[in-house]
Order: C-alpha cells, then sequence, then structure tokens
C-alpha cells in the first residue's frame, strides 16, 4: 500500500509538471496581452515600461524557467498582473476557503439528500416516489444555475426580504448559494445512485445473501449500498477539486469572494500569473483525489484493490 | 426503514413461475390422461426462434410503455424542429420594433424577444441545433469515453496509469484556454470546430466513471472466464464489459445531452460554432437572462423544451437500461 | 454513528475556517454611529495605488480618500466650477507653461502633514518606468521632460515639477498646455507618501492595511470582491463639511443583484442600464431619478487599409445606414442618446462649458446632404469596381465582447443592413483579447468601440485620431487634421481652440468618414430622496465623489 501510494506520488508530481508546462505555453499562445485586455490601446512607451516590469519581455523559455525556479525553490507563484501587489498565492489560500466553505456545505447537502432520494428511488422503481425524485433530478439539470440564482434570490430577498441580497460573512449569506449549488448535486446523486442499487440488487451475492437469510435492511446497508457507491466516489473525486475553484455565476450573484471569479477572469484578463496560479491549485486537488479515490475504490471494494506491482 | 419496503426490495426481480401455486387443486382423475408415445427429435426442436441480444432488448423495450411513449415524443419533437420554424409564417429571423418584448398571443404564440423576433419560430429553429449538438456530442462523448475507460481498466498497470494521468491533464488544464486556442486555430465558424471544442474534454468524466465500474466488474467469474476461454481483450470490453456497465453510461448520456446543449451556449458566446442570426436553446436561454424577471415566458418556453426533451431521453434511457441487461435477459 | 458525527464536526470547521477567513469584512454597515451609505462599484478595483490604477472602479474609490490639488463641484446652478482642494489658490504664468499651486494645511490619516513634495513624488511616480504604470500617457507629453523620463533617458528628478517649499508646488510643461486645469482633478496628480510605497514595497496598494489617505474618508476595510469600506477622515482639513460617517461601497458584478438590492433597499443608489426596471424604480414613491451624459462614445470604426473600406463613400455608406433614433429606441430603450460627432456632450473646453452645444454635428451634416446611402454605397463600389451588387460584397464585423447583449446588437445590425444596403454582413464575436490583438494588426474591417474620454477636454477625443497615435488603428492619416491638432494644443484662447477642434472633427466624421459615432453613453441614477447632495454630471461626480453627500434623518 505504501509503495503503491508513494509511486503514485510520483506520478502526481509530473503529471503537475506537465500540467504547468502545458498550460503555460498555451496561455502564452492565445492573442492579446494582459495590457490589452485591461484598458485600451496605451502608447509603446507605456506598453513598453509594463512588461518589462513583469518580466513578460523576455523570452518565453525564460520567463518559463523562472516561474518554476520560483515555484519549485520558493513556492511562490509570482504576483498578479491585473491586480498589482497581490500575491497569488495569498489570493489562492483566501478565495478558496470562501469557495470551499459554500461549495462543501453545497457538496454535503447535495449528496446527504441526493442519495437518500436516490434510494426511495430504487427501492419503488416504476411507482410515484421514483417518479418525483425523477423530475426533481431533471429539474436540477435543467434549469440553469443563473436562473435558479436569479430566482431564489428575488423570492427571497425581494418578495419575503428574509434573507440578504448579497455579501459574505454571516450565516444568513449562506443560505441561497448552498441551495443553487446543491441543486446539480442531488439530481446528479439521485440518479446514480437509484441506477446503481439496481443494477447491484441483481447481482448474484446480494440474492445469496437474502437465501442465506440476511435481513432485507442489512443486505441492503451492507451489500448494495456499499457497491451502489463506487460511482458516486469517481464523481465525488471530480467535484472535490471544484468545490475549492468555486462556481463563476454563483458567486457573482450572491457577491461571494471566492475563487471562481479569478478562474475566469484571469483568462478574460491575461493575468499569466494568476491563470497558471488557479490551474496549479486545481490540478493539485484532482490529482490528489484520484489518488483517494483509487484506495477508497479499494476500501469499498476488496476485489478491486490496486495491487502494488501496479 | 419500513418492513414493506424491504420486502418489495426482495421481491423486486424475483419472478415466480404462476403454476409454482398449485398445492391446494384437487388430483385429477387418471382416466383423464393418454400416453401418445414418444418422439425422438422433439428435444432438438426449438420451440422459439433464437433471438440475439439486440433483437431481444427490442422486443423488451417495446414492450416498455413509458419507454415506447418517450421515444414517441423524441420523433415529435424532431418532426417539430423540422417544421417549426414554418408553422406560424413568421420568419424566426425577422427584427421587427413595433412588437419588442410582446406576451404570448394570437400573433406570437410564445411571444417575442428584445428585438421583437418570434419565439415559437426561433424556438424550433434553435431546437434542430441543440437536438443535434445534444445527441452527437453525448454519442460521441460516450463512445470515446466508454472505449478509453475500458481500455484503462482492463489493462490496469501501466495502461491504466498513463491513460488516467492523460485525462487529469485535460481535465486540469482551463477550459476556457482550450476554447480559445481552438478558435484561434482553426475556422471558428465550422460545425466540426464546435464539435471539437465540445468532446474535448467531454468524455473524461464518462471515461472516469466507466473505468470504476469496469475495475470492479473485472474480477468477477465471467470475465475470469471469458478470459479463461481465450476471448479477447476487444471482445470481452465490447461484449462482456460495457453492457454491464449500461446503467452507469445511460445516466451518464441523460446528463451529458442537457450540459452540451448548455456548452453549446457557451461556445457560441465566444464565437465558435453556430453563426448568428441562426440560434440553440441554450442561447435563447441565456438571451432571456437579463431581463426574465420582466419577461419570463422567454426563458420558459426553451428551458422547458431542454427539460422535456432530457424528459423523454432520461425514460427512455432508463427502458433501454432494463432492455439491454444482461441479467434482465429471459 | 461515527460518520455522521464526523461529518457534523467537519461542517463546522468548514463554517468556521470561513466565517473568519473572510476578516473584518463583515458586519455590514460597521460599527461607527451617525449616517452610513450604501453604495455599489460595478467590480474589484485592480489596486489602490493611484500611480497604477486604471480603472474606473478604482477611481470611484480613489477621488474619496486622495485630496488631489483642484476638485470639479457644481455651484447653485448644477454648473461645474473648479475649486481649490489639496490647492488654496494656482496660477499659470502668461503663456500657460509653467503652473504654480499654494497647497493649503492638511493632514494624512496618520497625522502626517500634506506637503508639495508628496505631489511631485506622485507625477514622479507616474512617469517612473520602473513603476509601469498603465496611466502614464495622461502627463507624458505634457510635463517637461515627461517622454525621456517615461523612456529611461533621464531621472525622475529632472521631470519639470518642484516644490519650491512644503507648501508650493511648481509644474513646467512642455510648452503652453490649455487643457492642463483638467489634468489636476483627473486621476494622473494624487499626492503619494514615499515612505509608505518604500515600507510596503510591492504589495503597496493591494490592500486597505497601512495605506494612509488625505482626502475626505480613509479605507478602513477592503475585501476583495465583497466590499470596501470608508469611513471619514477626522484629519481632513475640511472635515467639518463631510456628512457621511461610513460609506459601505459593495463590489457587486451582477446587474440583477444590484437592482434586487436597490429594491430592497440594501443599496441606497444603483445605475440602471434596462428601461424594465427604470419603469420599475419609477413607480417607487421615496426614490430620486438623475439622468446625465458620459463622455463615452460607441462607435463603429473602419479599417481605411481594407480592400472595400478604403474608399469614404463606402464608409459614409455604412455610417449613414444606421438610424440613431431606431438605435437608441430598440437595443437602447431612451437609455442613451444618438451620437453625431466625436467628442462626447458634456465635455468642457476651458471657459466653453460643453463644447457640442456650440459645435455644428458633422453626422447631422452628412446625412442632410446624402439621402440615400445606398446609392452612396453604389458610387463607392463603381469607383473600386466592385459591380453594382451590394450583396455580392463579403463584409464582416468584428466585435471585442461575447455577451448576448452584443450578440443581439450585432443581429440588429444585419437586419439594417439588409434593410437599407440590400447585403448580408457576417458577424465575428471575440473575448477582447483577441479583438484587440485582432484589431491593432489591422485583420478587420468594421469593428466596434467604447471610447470614455480621459480628462475633460475635447483633445483627449480629438488626439487620439492624430497620425500614428494608435490608440484606435483604422490606418487613417490626415495631415490637415494633424497640424489642426497640434495648433490647438497650444493655443490658449479658448474660443481660437474650440474653431480649430470642430475643423478637425469635421474632417474626421464629415469629410474622411473614419469613424461611425452611435450613442453616447447616459447614466440613469436612481437613489433614495433621504440621500441628498449626489452630483447631478459626470466629471462632477468622479471628481468630488461623496464629499458632499448627506442622509436626511
Amino acid at each position: 500500500m505504501l509503495k503503491f501510494v508513494l509511486k503514485r506520488v510520483v506520478y502526481m508530481l509530473v503529471t503537475l509538471l506537465i500540467i504547468i508546462t502545458v498550460t503555460f505555453f498555451m496561455m502564452h499562445s492565445i492573442p492579446g496581452d494582459p495590457l490589452a485586455s485591461m484598458a485600451r490601446n496605451l502608447p509603446e512607451q507605456t506598453r513598453q515600461n509594463y512588461y518589462a516590469k513583469y518580466g513578460l519581455d523576455k523570452p518565453k523559455g525564460e520567463q518559463y524557467l523562472i516561474f518554476m525556479k520560483n515555484l519549485i525553490t520558493k513556492g511562490d507563484l509570482g504576483e498578479s498582473i491585473r491586480y498589482p501587489g497581490r500575491r497569488v498565492t495569498d489570493t489562492l489560500m483566501t478565495n478558496s476557503v470562501v469557495s470551499g466553505t459554500t461549495g462543501g456545505l453545497a457538496l454535503i447537502l447535495g449528496i446527504i439528500i441526493g442519495v437518500t432520494l436516490g434510494i426511495v428511488a430504487a427501492l419503488n422503481k416504476n411507482r410515484w416516489p421514483d417518479y418525483v425524485v425523477m423530475i426533481i433530478a431533471i429539474m436540477g439539470i435543467t434549469v440553469p444555475v443563473f436562473v435558479l440564482g436569479a430566482l431564489l434570490q428575488y423570492f427571497f430577498t425581494v418578495q419575503l426580504r428574509v434573507l440578504p441580497t448579497t455579501g459574505w460573512g454571516r450565516l444568513e449569506n449562506l443560505v441561497l448559494p448552498v441551495i443553487v449549488l446543491s441543486f446539480n448535486t442531488i439530481a446528479t446523486y439521485a440518479r446514480y445512485v437509484k441506477s446503481n442499487m439496481l443494477e447491484v440488487m441483481n447481482q448474484d451475492y446480494i440474492l445469496t445473501a437474502e437465501a442465506k437469510g440476511v435481513t432485507p435492511i442489512n443486505v441492503i446497508k451492507s451489500h448494495v449500498l456499499r457497491n451502489a457507491f463506487l460511482p458516486c466516489i469517481t464523481i465525488l473525486g471530480g467535484q472535490i477539486a471544484s468545490i475549492f475553484t468555486g462556481s463563476f455565476i454563483v458567486e457573482k450573484i450572491f457577491g461571494i469572494p471566492g475563487l471562481g471569479f479569478y478562474y475566469i477572469s484571469s483568462i478574460n484578463d491575461r493575468d499569466y500569473t494568476m491563470i497558471i496560479g488557479t490551474t496549479v491549485f486545481f490540478g493539485a486537488l484532482f490529482v490528489v483525489a484520484q489518488l483517494v479515490i483509487d484506495v477508497v475504490y479499494g476500501i469499498l471494494d476488496p476485489r478491486m484493490r490496486i495491487k502494488a506491482k501496479d | 426503514m419500513s418492513k414493506e419496503t424491504k420486502t418489495q426490495a426482495v421481491q423486486l426481480d424475483k419472478t415466480i413461475p404462476n403454476g409454482a401455486k398449485t398445492a391446494a387443486v384437487p388430483p385429477i382423475p387418471k382416466e383423464k390422461f393418454t400416453i401418445i408415445g414418444t418422439d425422438d427429435f422433439s428435444g432438438d426442436i426449438i420451440a422459439r426462434p433464437r433471438i440475439g441480444y439486440w433483437a431481444d432488448a427490442w422486443r423488451r423495450l417495446r414492450q416498455n410503455k413509458v419507454a415506447t411513449v418517450s421515444l414517441f415524443f423524441l420523433i415529435l419533437m424532431v418532426i417539430m424542429v423540422i417544421i417549426g420554424p414554418y408553422l406560424n409564417g413568421i420568419n424566426y429571423e425577422a427584427v421587427d420594433n413595433t412588437a419588442i418584448n410582446q406576451a404570448p398571443s394570437a400573433a406570437h404564440w410564445f411571444g417575442t424577444d428584445a428585438l421583437g423576433r418570434d419565439l415559437f419560430s426561433r424556438v424550433w429553429q434553435a431546437g434542430r441545433v441543440s437536438i443535434a449538438i445534444g445527441i452527437a456530442g453525448a454519442l460521441i462523448g460516450t463512445v470515446v469515453g466508454c472505449i478509453y475507460g475500458g481500455i484503462a481498466a482492463y489493462f490496469g498497470g501501466i495502461v491504466d496509469t498513463i491513460l488516467m494521468r492523460i485525462v487529469e491533464v485535460l481535465f486540469s488544464i482551463p477550459y476556457l484556454l482550450i476554447v480559445i486556442l481552438i478558435s484561434v486555430i482553426t475556422d471558428s465558424q465550422s460545425i466540426f470546430t464546435l464539435m471539437l471544442a465540445l468532446t474535448l474534454t467531454g468524455w473524461c468524466n464518462t471515461a472516469r466513471l466507466v473505468r470504476g465500474q469496469m475495475l470492479q466488474l473485472k474480477s468477477q467469474e465471467f470475465i475470469l472466464a471469458a478470459n479463461a476461454l481465450g476471448v479477447s481483450p476487444w471482445t470481452t470490453i465490447i461484449k462482456h464489459l460495457i453492457p454491464n456497465t449500461l446503467g452507469v453510461i445511460l445516466v451518464a448520456i441523460t446528463f451529458d445531452i442537457p450540459s452540451y446543449i448548455f456548452s453549446e451556449a457557451f461556445l457560441s458566446y465566444l464565437g465558435l460554432g453556430i453563426k448568428a442570426p441562426n440560434t440553440s436553446w441554450g442561447a435563447l436561454a441565456s438571451a432571456a437572462q437579463q431581463t426574465f424577471a420582466f419577461y419570463p415566458y422567454q426563458m420558459f418556453f426553451p428551458a422547458l423544451l431542454i427539460a422535456l426533451t432530457m424528459l423523454s431521453f432520461t425514460l427512455l434511457g432508463d427502458g433501454l437500461r432494463d432492455a439491454l441487461d444482461p441479467k434482465l435477459r429471459k | 454513528m461515527k460518520t455522521k458525527r464526523m461529518l457534523c464536526l467537519l461542517v463546522s470547521l468548514t463554517l468556521i475556517a470561513g466565517l473568519t477567513a473572510c476578516g473584518g469584512g463583515g458586519g455590514g454597515g460597521g460599527g461607527a454611529g451617525g449616517a452610513t451609505f450604501t453604495s455599489f462599484i460595478q467590480d474589484e478595483p485592480s489596486t489602490l495605488d493611484a500611480s497604477k490604477c486604471n480603472d474606473l472602479y478604482g477611481d470611484a474609490i480613489l477621488v474619496n480618500v486622495l485630496e488631489p490639488l483642484v476638485r470639479l463641484e457644481e455651484d447653485a446652478n448644477g454648473n461645474n466650477v473648479a475649486v481649490g482642494a489639496g490647492a488654496e489658490s494656482w496660477e499659470p504664468n502668461a503663456d500657460g507653461s509653467v503652473w504654480t499651486f499654494h497647497l493649503r494645511d492638511n493632514k494624512w490619516s496618520d497625522g502626517q502633514p500634506v506637503t508639495a513634495e508628496q505631489y511631485v513624488y506622485g507625477i514622479q511616480r507616474l512617469l517612473d518606468p520602473q513603476v509601469g504604470s498603465p496611466t502614464s500617457f495622461l502627463l507624458v507629453d505634457c510635463v517637461k521632460n515627461g517622454n525621456a523620463v517615461n523612456k529611461g533617458e533621464m531621472a525622475v528628478s529632472e521631470l519639470g515639477a518642484k516644490a519650491i517649499d512644503e507648501k508650493t508646488l511648481e509644474v513646467t510643461l512642455e510648452g503652453p498646455t490649455p487643457y492642463f486645469l483638467a489634468l489636476t482633478y483627473s486621476k494622473a496628480m494624487y499626492p503619494v507618501r514615499q515612505d509608505v510605497v518604500e515600507a510596503q514595497g510591492d504589495t503597496y496598494g493591494a490592500n486597505a492595511e497601512g495605506m494612509v489617505f488625505n482626502g475626505p474618508f480613509t479605507v478602513t476595510s477592503w475585501v476583495h470582491n465583497s466590499e470596501i469600506i470608508l469611513t471619514k477622515n477626522e484629519n481632513y482639513w475640511d472635515k467639518d463639511n463631510v456628512a457621511l460617517q461610513t460609506v459601505d461601497f459593495k463590489i457587486l458584478t451582477d446587474e440583477n443583484a444590484r437592482y434586487n438590492s436597490f429594491e430592497n433597499g440594501s443599496l441606497e443608489t444603483v445605475n440602471v442600464g434596462q428601461p424594465e426596471w427604470i419603469d420599475r424604480f419609477n413607480q417607487k414613491n421615496d426614490v430620486t431619478f438623475t439622468q446625465y451624459v458620459v463622455p463615452a462614445i460607441r462607435f463603429q470604426l473602419y479599417n481605411t487599409q481594407d480592400a472595400i473600406f478604403q474608399n469614404e463613400k463606402i464608409r459614409k455608406a455604412f455610417t449613414l445606414a444606421i438610424d440613431r433614433d431606431d438605435v437608441v429606441e430598440t437595443i437602447y430603450h431612451g437609455t442613451m442618446i444618438g451620437a453625431y460627432g466625436w467628442v462626447p456632450q458634456g465635455v468642457a473646453s476651458g471657459s466653453i462649458s460643453d463644447y457640442t452645444a456650440g459645435a455644428p454635428e458633422p453626422l447631422k451634416d452628412l446625412i442632410s446632404e446624402n439621402g440615400d446611402p445606398k446609392a452612396l454605397l453604389l458610387e463607392g463600389m463603381a469607383e473600386l469596381g466592385l459591380g453594382s451588387d451590394p450583396s455580392a460584397l463579403d463584409i464582416t464585423f468584428t466585435f471585442g465582447a461575447t455577451t448576448q447583449w452584443i450578440r443581439n446588437y450585432g443581429e440588429y445590425l444585419q437586419q439594417v443592413y439588409k434593410n437599407v444596403l440590400g447585403l448580408q454582413i457576417d458577424l465575428e464575436f471575440n473575448e477582447w483579447g483577441t479583438y484587440q490583438s485582432k484589431i491593432n494588426s489591422g485583420d478587420y474591417q468594421v469593428g466596434y468601440m467604447t471610447w470614455s474620454i480621459d480628462y475633460n477636454d475635447p483633445m483627449g477625443m480629438l488626439s487620439l485620431m492624430v497620425t500614428g497615435a494608435g490608440a484606435i488603428p483604422t490606418g487613417w492619416s490626415n495631415a490637415e487634421y494633424d497640424a489642426l491638432i497640434a495648433q490647438a494644443s497650444t493655443e490658449m484662447d479658448d474660443a481660437k481652440r474650440q474653431e480649430l477642434y470642430q475643423k478637425a472633427e469635421y474632417i474626421l466624421i464629415h469629410d474622411d468618414g473614419v469613424l461611425c459615432p452611435i450613442v453616447n453613453e447616459m447614466v440613469n441614477r436612481f437613489n433614495y430622496n433621504k440621500i441628498q447632495g449626489m452630483c447631478t454630471n459626470y466629471f462632477s461626480t468622479n471628481s468630488s465623489g461623496l464629499k458632499h453627500v448627506s442622509i436626511a434623518e
């Protein structure tokens, strides 16, 4: 196990290196530059001074080496170009906590409701609870987040006036964004849990357990759910990373100072250091999550345990 | 969990033959039987024609009423997007500044948009793009994802490691960056560019899901048996592993369709794909976003059609799942 | 059971982490007693470093927390007057090339006195190539030796800005500069504290902590992308005339969120771009509606090096095909006004309070001279030997945005050109960075842009089109135009300068038809009646800020 994890850590670092390198050269090959995107056409001298200030006048290869050197030796992702004076690492740390709080709560809420609905639907296949769950799931997927967010904001903060419209720092500020963000998760988990439970309930080992007289509730608890969670774990692995990078739209609607804003705007602004920073951050989280998933696979289903020789 | 649900759960797939419940019937008198002798060949005659996997699936799908209705609904939808734009005689691209933001009426059945264009015609015109993109995207994503995930899981080891690391790289590079680059390099107006941008990373999720499921299936007895009998890896993946992961795959497809429909709107924003004045459901929904507190119908109709399309795909998908599931074959 | 407890723990932990992480920003309107005004800015300011800030959002904060030499304020009739702020009085020499400012006694928020040296440092920093200021262009051609310093050929001490003593600032210019006073109340000339800049190094301006201010307010908290809180500056020289105790600037990028916030009172003022919301807010009986023009023009630019648009008749035909009244009606629903010249409304020219009021509108003449744009197009096509079928022309409009709004607008233009000129234009939407590089490399036929003036003088617009300026890359060059602008830039007589400006503008829009002005932007502002003393025009709003705003009890 330890050998497996160690090996994977090495792979992780290689993967991250590839991600950084590819992103670095990709972002420098798209047209536009931070200054042009920030404002209008400026005189040539202004542009040159500005480029020199941020080291953008050096050849790309040299810029890349400087960046890698700072990252590896100092763990430094540099200074934002669009927001002078802000360290990218500071921005990542501060804002990811905000995104993580809203996203994390939404994920937990979504999983609890989604899994419950999925189980209910599976146990009541082709009867009304199944159809109700189906309709909830379809709404969760087809109603765009910007519609749901705007609707809830209008209803709760303008019509009922029970919640604050925007802002951050108080518990009430969390309610609406968390609900909006959880919708998609509810739908996803409900559908996957239902589908996989039905599948697992047909398996021979479940029939065997039933035949042996294991009570149905125990069959579901210790055999069906355990195995039905597998796709949920896969999905969760993708989601964990995303909750820290946040949702651009939801954060915008509710005025939440999260990371979602930087993830999108850095590209539009050609804020090179911030693009790389957010990418490294997301990449690292995602890659670690994949490792955790593979380990969890093994815990959930002993047959899937990946051997050290792999 | 109540006792009721538990019994339902247990009975769910137990098929008890009707003949088993005959204990109370009185014995039949002997004289009612006659000896008809034996026929040496009767054992070799196959009572029903041999039905292949796909033919059987099709038969079972037709028996599923909900799925059949969904299928008909989808066909109806396709017919509507073909003829819909011509039904009320108003061109979908005609700007009319005397009829801006009108509510549904006899003249404009679904109302008009911010430029006074007829939404009924626009909604069906938009459906052409959206349905095509939704289905094509989901199909490409699924086929690529299944094969990729299947190969990773089946071969395992170094193959799995490399393939999954590639997925991680693709997943981590900002999508927006990829899209901008594609639009710069290629002819940004072609449908091929749009499909490329849509599916370039779209299959990654399916691949991860399929791999997860297959890792589990791989160690099951029937795969071991297939291996022992010398079935080629390709055949094993296609014939044994994929059919057994269909449940997850079909759910993934039904999620993919609306997500491709919305992604298309996002990409059209960035200047990729469909050209104005042509439009799509996602684009219509986004267009209605800013003023939907005032003109909710501009949002309602495209959103409704997306939801109905997805509903029928989902129900059809559930029907297909039951029909294609090898374990449910009778 | 165990997992459940773990879950609870996790939830509470993330909650606490998230809530504490956001720091002092919480708590809403601030603890101090007195009047709190809740306002908004539409996006996150890039920095509070006056030498590096180049967005409107940062400007909106800086004007409230730093003291420029001069502020533009409204008199009782709503006319703008330049009044002393950091400077008590000022005088130019005879030819307008040396300006002397006498500073008044003022203190920074940390108690230090405000000196002429700090204004000099502000100017030096703007032009210092090491700083790389994106707004250095405001002073580079104006202050003596500005260009050489900005190129790194001279030390910053060679600049024409000197502190004669603690309270006297002398600025020497390259030559007579009639519009120099307009620069003193733009963002170019704020005082900067050298000791604070050096103490904070690269992070200066990135956060509120450690910054010092000498304006009516100080920044007490800045939660990035969420809100900026200002508190009254007790060291300010004119603090007796500052009524507000606290200003809460919420950073709200979402338009609907702003409207919802104003609707339920959590914002006390809002700018509205949608007619539906204007109608709705107008039904409220406790709000005031103010509409004023913004000196910003939305226009089409033609690539004069293009095979088709090299012909001025074709350019003019495309300009004339657009009915500005219809654009205002269909696209803007009356929230903007049609533009018929290159200099926007509301721009002062020395003692002339609105340049456009006395100027003939070049586009109106063009319209009355040419009844049929299609005939003009056919003439142009004949000159170029392109035949007589407009629909055979291959024309693409390039836009630098991808929003739904711009798409709608493009589709509107498609219909207009189809109906008026009988041709189908193609639309191309790029995100801004891509667009910018296309326009700059001349890879376009017709582009679309908005330009908002940098300082309160027509020169701010007209100098953009001088040969080699590069700001609006149309490839156009006209010697007569260049000469007129050069002459105007040193002409100290307001009436004579006005005439030169008008001639130049006429060449640009009427004779050569290089640009196609479409609309002049407007602000449609609502505020609750209890908020009083808000400015009623663009330059006073941006120059006096919230200094004179009060809240009625």
